[in-house]
Order: C-alpha cells, then structure tokens, then sequence
C-alpha cells in the first residue's frame, strides 16, 4: 500500500518535471488506462494520448499553489482519462453509457474545465507566435522561454549591439501581444 | 525608448527582480498612473501564456 507520504513525493516531482518520476506514474498507471480504453472502442494509440492529456492535467494541477488532491493519484487519473474518453467518443458519436468502473472515479469535471481552458490558451500563443515569423519569433522565444539576455541574443542572431537588438525584441513583443490579445479577447 | 525602459522595469516588477524601496516606489506609481496600472495588468497575463 502507498503512503500519503510517497504520493506527495510523486506529485512533487511531477510538477519539477522529474522524468524518473514521471516514468514511475506512467508504470503504475498506464496499464489500467489501456485495458479501459481497448474494452471501450478505442487503440493503443487512443490510450497513449488520453493518458498524455491526462499527465499534462494532472501536472497543470500539481504547479498551482493551492493544489490539493483529493484522492489517490490513480483515481485522478482514472478519472480524467475516463472524462476525456467520454468526450472524444461523443465526438466521433461513438458514444455509450456502459463505460465500466463509474465507482472508481471521482468528478474532475472543474478540472477540466481548467484544462481546455489553458490548452485553447496555449494553442491561441502557438497561433500567435507562428504568424509572427522570423527573426521575432526565435528572438522572444529566446528571451522569454530560452531566458538569454539581451547581449546573447544581439551575438546569435548578429544584431550590431544588444540595444539594437533590445528595440528589435521590443517591438516583436508589440506585435505579439497585439496578436495574441485579439484572438484571445475573442475566445473569452 | 521610454516605452521599453518601461516595460522592462515592468518586468523586473513582476517577476520580483526590484530592492524594497524600488519596488514601493514602482507600486505608488502604478497608482498614480493607471495607464502604468493597466499595462502591469496586461503584461502579466501575457506573460503568464508564453
């Protein structure tokens, strides 16, 4: 039997991103996902990516700084994966009441919530980043997600100076959030 | 380049990088300019997406 202590050793390193432990979860989880998904319509592949989907949920969970988990880890996953396989089979219209193992889930359905949210969000930056082009986009992602000063940025994309290369990024950024506010105003 | 003076003490302003004294002095002018106010507002909801 796990500990309450192990759990939160797992969710701890989780939420840092800890590959061996996201290899532990994934071992103690991914078998009962598959069977689930393969006894309900769906592939191997079909477990892969809603198992994913359910570790990018779970994670988003474990960085907030209010995060509680309610229940064992498992019985999270169970039940966002079985959430989101409701989902997907109401969309290919697939959709059945029979899916097995009600009694070991909990509801997740705030969670989710949560979850489509950011990743619209997200696909809203990716789109809004993509139309940007070269060299801005590479330039802000160097500076905000690389995190590079302004002084190796200016030498690896060849700026004569950083100032130069400081009011290049500046007006990128401009750009960027001028893109990104109006689609998201949009989604709101 | 005031405009990027600005947003780069916005920066250092949201992500902890100012002293105490820097940082009361930054917070009396968001109060006193809600045009400063806003753009806080705004940069770190965005920056919260990238």
């Amino acid at each position: 039997m796990k500990t309450e202590l192990s759990e939160q050793i797992l969710l701890k390193g989780l939420s840092e991103n800890d590959g061996r432990i996201i290899e532990i979860i994934y071992k103690d989880n991914f078998a009962s996902i598959q069977s689930f998904i393969l006894n309900n319509n769906g592939s191997y592949d079909d477990a892969r990516d809603i198992f994913q989907e359910s570790m990018i949920a779970l994670y988003e969970k474990a960085q907030t700084d209010s995060f509680v988990l309610t229940c064992k880890i498992n019985t999270y996953i169970y039940s966002i994966c079985r959430r989101l396989w409701l989902k997907r089979l109401q969309q290919i219209g697939k959709y059945s009441n029979q899916l097995d193992n009600l009694e070991e889930t909990i509801s997740v359905e705030d969670d989710l919530d949560i979850h489509y949210k950011r990743d619209a969000d997200f696909k809203i930056m990716e789109h809004a980043l993509s139309s940007l082009g070269e060299p801005c986009r590479s330039l802000l992602e160097g500076f905000y997600i690389k995190k590079m000063d302004m002084q190796q940025l200016s030498e690896l994309f060849g700026y004569t100076n950083s100032d130069n290369a400081k009011t290049q990024k500046y007006k990128c950024l401009m750009r960027l959030k001028k893109l990104f506010f109006a689609q998201y105003n949009i989604g709101e | 380049m005031d405009d990027i003076l600005l947003l780069q003490t916005i920066e250092r302003y949201i992500h902890n990088k100012m002293d105490a004294e820097e940082r009361a002095f930054f917070e009396q002018h968001r109060k006193n300019v809600p045009e400063v106010d806003q753009l806080v507002v705004e940069h770190t909801m965005f920056l919260n997406h990238i």
